[in-house]
């Protein structure tokens, strides 16, 4: 074992807490100097499999098999606690229909898509999807259009290896940008607007705000259930703080309520006024930094009426003005600050109050907390702001109260974008596995940024393609109208996430042009929907690295082997490259540029490129399995690790820096851009951030610099509230918001196979208010169906629950793979970010 | 893997509806099924059962001694002016109300100081204690734990 096991032992908070404890068990002292306790059990580090706050636990194991977990006491995130489902961690891996074949749909003993799934070998299963996606890439080259045909839907839930390799066997690979993740449904938003804000991905501040903060203000999120323990950090803040204050937001209430010091129930998409209502009430009581306007922001007037990114032909598409092309969708002029003084003077307290439904009264006391120069505030949000047909705007809203009053990039003052999947930061937006991004911030359809890539990878200029890819809600359109044909689903449930399941999603997936494979540890529903399932290794059954929303990066070992006849995704990924040849994959043209890759395979070039191969088994940690790395004979994970490191460290965009490898290993993370070996905890001021006074000596101690920008101003966005694309009306005529539960992660495909978590919370229930359901003839426990002009679920009504929506709202969660919730929703997303709305929905419910 | 029996997929027949095809016909295998069980993805969703909760003394086995038991009774409401299950787990009163003592753990701040009232990091108690309702597990689970308890 190395360094990090002796650093368990000697810890404080160790000795401390299992001398507290003492009950029965395996106490924590027993742990023995090689990491074996007496029992000869190994414990060692690893992040949650769950949600985007990565929690570190102590995973214990024997004879290869995880026999307990428990709260990592010397992890800074989370100091020795868990959620009810980290708590029950040590099961996942562990429901008894566990894939372990791949199952191709046959007939007769050969694929049919309308066949049944049998099982097939890993070596048939890879022929056959090498065959479907090379006739794919050979139509692509004969019709010359510069459209790909073959795809992929990712994951934030991918370790950063994983995503990484993906992104590069697609990008560089099948030259194709049709790869993007699950992350795009979760905070596609949040990106675009920190990209159009600050120039740069992820939040400026990072968790210890929650001890240095004392105004925490929720803009849609229910931390209480879904960021727990950052909810228990916020909880001990307001209840050991004096004047200390929370403040929930949200179109119906739930648990984070129950702490709040000041909640208000809004009308669905109204946030959009009340984020200008907060703006206007700070300039209107002189409570601006001046100052800090003038010398750190500059101030835009977005395009407004930006349709709601449905397929083109939908009239309310074709009636908003800026809808497209995508310049009139993103585009924005500079605006004086009186002129924007002028535009927020519209959103009167009054006026805001009656089209919110927030009494005036508490909307004053939530304005104050942003005026008030001595007090500090943390905003905080998640799906409520992101999943938004204006979610990016809904961001920038956020920012600007921040960057009115300086109330930024320090201790306590700190706008926090909250994540959902355990590596949504680290894979999903660090690496760029979106279909416009790369490495670092770089995007695709920048020369430069495509160069340096390619330079990094060592392929010939021009490889990677200079038009973004399909976006999620695209990938799922094209394959329904059979315009992306070869499709891999690989660490997501996509079928059951995805909006508009039985228009979009599940036509795409059987349509007869198409081949879809699904990589997944167990049978999800969108492993069902698809033609091939690779049953896939999980967790600590691989070596990985996962990025939290603070920008720290986790790493942990290979503790357990997968179940025979499972491979992880990396190896999946590596493993499919070898069945492709760079004539193939590339055109001759290209081949021209670099001669020597000729007569390769894509595994070669990619992956055998010297840098990704470069550790051999010697740097391997001795004690622990590394599968891939017996499978390759080299070190995949540090090697891809360090050439994706490059990018960060010398790339042309500056802020990125990671720590070596090893050092992960050694640490519970450490938080980006790590220079000189150190952390970061908040970005952008002198004192803090190193690359300040390196991007601007000029820059006085303790003053603001946002370097993303090449002037060093972040951007105050001007956006005004727009209606949404749905509304109730008579046919349908509720509103309905999805989300999560505590109990159950995401799709629910890990949490519903725990028995005690199953028996937490069995069934999604359809919460409504008691009013709503009496004068529908529903009560408690009643049976209902919803239904929406796309669909409809049935399920029993729960009035007393931990919901509790206002009259004309019903909340409906989507773990429940038997309650396809998402199947009512409509596919409209956030022109800008393509991020979908998955919380207004016009509904109606009738009594079954 | 799990075996179950052989059913006819509804996909198909709503696929062809779909997509204007003729005759099309997909079976689930008998090889797999997703939690839906027999239930095709298109089609509705089946009505759950009515559920009740357990009233046993923790109804699942321990695995390691952090792992939270569950309530054997309805969940109270927390909410910043009162605790409800202090009332009955609380130091003063868990003896007269015959209930489970909230362990010494939740009086530890993080930094390993002993704190007088629940500390703070743990005062919603139902971040990880729960009811259980009276169902059979969706899918077994060969989880296994050391033989020390």
């Amino acid at each position: 074992m190395g360094i990090s096991r002796r650093d368990f032992i000697k810890s404080n908070a160790v000795a401390a807490t299992a001398a507290a404890v003492g009950i029965s068990g395996i106490p924590v002292t027993t742990l023995a100097k090689d990491g074996y306790d007496k029992d000869g059990i190994r414990w060692d580090k690893a992040p949650c499999r769950f949600c985007g706050t990565g929690c570190s636990v102590l995973v214990g194991t024997r004879d290869g098999r995880v026999v307990a977990t428990q709260g990592d006491p010397d992890a800074p995130v989370n100091r020795g606690l868990n959620c009810i489902k980290g708590y029950f961690l040590s099961k996942i891996m562990y429901g008894k229909d566990r894939l372990d074949t791949p199952l191709l749909r046959q007939t007769n003993g050969k694929y049919d898509k309308n066949g049944e799934f049998a099982p097939v070998s890993w070596e048939d299963a890879f022929k056959i999807m090498a065959e479907k996606w090379k006739t794919a890439m050979a139509a692509d080259k004969k019709r010359g259009d510069g459209k790909s045909t073959v795809g992929m839907f990712g994951s934030g839930q991918w370790t950063v290896l994983e995503g990484y390799a993906a992104s590069k066997l697609y990008k560089a690979g099948f030259r194709s940008n049709n790869i993007d993740p699950n992350a795009r449904h979760c905070m596609a938003s949040a990106v675009g607007a920190f990209m159009r804000t600050f120039g740069s991905d992820e939040p400026m501040g990072c968790y210890d705000d929650f001890e240095h903060g004392e105004n925490f203000v929720l803009w849609g999120s229910n931390m209480a259930e879904n960021h727990p323990i950052l909810w228990s950090r916020i909880t001990d803040t307001r209840l050991t703080k004096p004047n200390a204050s929370v403040h929930v937001l949200s179109t119906y209430t739930h648990r984070s309520c129950d702490l709040a010091d000041n909640t208000m129930i809004f009308e669905p998409q109204t946030d959009l006024a009340i984020g200008n209502y907060i703006a206007n009430y700070i300039i209107q009581n002189d409570a601006v930094d001046h100052d800090f306007v003038k010398k750190h922001t500059n101030i835009r007037l977005a395009n407004v009426d930006i349709g709601y990114g449905l397929r083109p032909e939908d009239p309310r598409e074709k009636n908003a003005k800026n809808s497209s092309p995508r310049k009139a969708q993103v585009g924005s002029k500079p605006m004086t600050f009186e002129a924007y003084k002028a535009f927020v003077a519209d959103y009167t307290l009054e006026k805001v109050s009656r089209m919110s439904g927030v009494p005036e009264e508490n909307l004053v006391k939530l304005a104050k907390v942003y005026a008030d120069p001595d007090k500090k505030v943390m905003s905080l949000w998640t799906m409520g702001t992101n999943q938004h047909v204006r979610g990016v705007w809904m961001n920038h809203l956020m920012y600007n109260l921040h960057l009115l009053t300086g109330k930024i990039s320090e201790p306590g003052n700190s706008p926090f974008s909250l994540t959902g999947q355990p590596s949504a930061c680290g894979t999903a937006r660090e690496v760029g596995t979106f279909a416009h991004r790369l490495p670092a911030d770089l995007v695709v359809m920048k020369k430069p940024h495509r160069d340096f890539a390619e330079k990094t990878w060592k392929i010939p200029e021009g490889t990677i393609p200079a038009k973004p890819g399909y976006h999620a809600v695209l990938q799922n359109r094209k394959l329904k109208d059979g315009k992306l044909n070869a499709y891999w689903v690989m660490c997501n449930n996509n079928v059951q996430a995805a909006p508009n399941l039985n228009e979009e999603t599940l036509p795409g997936y059987r349509n007869p042009k198409n081949f879809i494979v699904t990589s997944d540890p167990y049978p999800t529903v969108t492993a069902m929907a698809s033609d091939l399932i690779l049953p896939t290794a999980m967790w600590i059954e691989k070596e990985g690295v996962y990025g939290n929303a603070e920008r720290r990066s986790q790493a942990w070992r290979q503790q357990v082997p997968a179940p025979d006849g499972s491979k992880s995704d990396l190896w999946q990924l590596m493993e499919f490259s070898k069945h492709f040849t760079t004539e193939e994959a590339w055109t001759d043209e290209l081949l021209a540029k670099m001669p020597e890759h000729k007569g390769k395979t894509l595994f070669d070039v990619l992956f055998a490129n010297g840098q990704v191969n470069k550790y051999g088994m010697g740097d391997l940690e001795p004690g622990h399995d590394n599968d891939e790395a017996f499978d390759f004979g080299f070190y995949p994970q540090k090697g891809l690790y360090e050439e994706y490191r490059i990018f960060g460290l010398k790339g042309p965009k500056k802020g990125h820096e990671l720590g070596e490898y090893s050092q992960y290993h050694k640490v519970r993370g450490m938080r980006w851009p790590v220079v000189d070996g150190k952390e970061t905890l908040w970005r952008y001021r002198e004192g803090y951030d190193p690359h300040v006074k390196a991007s601007n000596p000029e820059v006085e101690d303790g003053d603001v610099y946002f370097y993303g920008k090449p002037d060093g101003k972040a951007n105050i966005f001007c956006c005004p509230y727009e209606p949404p694309a749905e509304s109730p009306d008579n046919d349908y005529p509720l509103w309905m918001s999805t989300g999560r539960v505590l109990e159950h992660w995401h799709s629910g495909s890990m949490t519903q196979r725990v028995p005690e978590l199953y028996k937490a919370v069995p069934d999604a229930m359809i919460y409504m208010n008691p009013d709503d359901a009496k004068d529908l003839g529903l009560y408690d426990g009643a049976v209902a169906e919803v239904s929406s002009r796309r669909g409809n679920i049935k399920g029993r009504v729960a009035t007393r629950g931990r919901n509790k929506p206002p009259r004309g709202l019903v909340f409906v969660p989507w773990f429940d793979a038997r309650r396809l919730v998402n199947k009512l929703i409509l596919d409209a997303t956030d022109p800008l970010s393509k991020e979908t709305d998955y919380k207004k929905t016009a509904v109606k419910i009738t009594k079954v | 893997m799990k075996k179950s029996k052989s059913v006819l997929f509804l996909l198909g027949a709503v696929f062809a509806a779909l997509l204007g095809s003729t005759s099309v016909s997909v079976a689930e295998g008998p090889f797999v099924t997703s939690l839906r069980g027999d239930l095709g993805i298109a089609s509705d969703a089946q009505i759950p059962a009515k559920r009740r909760i357990y009233k046993d003394v923790d109804p699942f086995y321990r695995t390691w001694k952090e792992q939270p038991p569950s309530m054997p009774h309805k969940d109270y409401s927390i909410t910043i002016k009162e605790n409800r299950c202090m009332e009955c787990h609380g130091d003063e009163s868990y003896r007269e109300e015959e209930a489970t003592k909230v362990g010494d753990s939740h009086y530890l701040h993080h930094n390993g100081r002993k704190t007088h009232r629940l500390a703070g990091a743990r005062f919603f108690c139902n971040q990880c204690h729960t009811p259980l309702y009276k169902v059979e597990p969706l899918i077994d689970n060969e989880f296994k734990t050391s033989t020390r308890r």
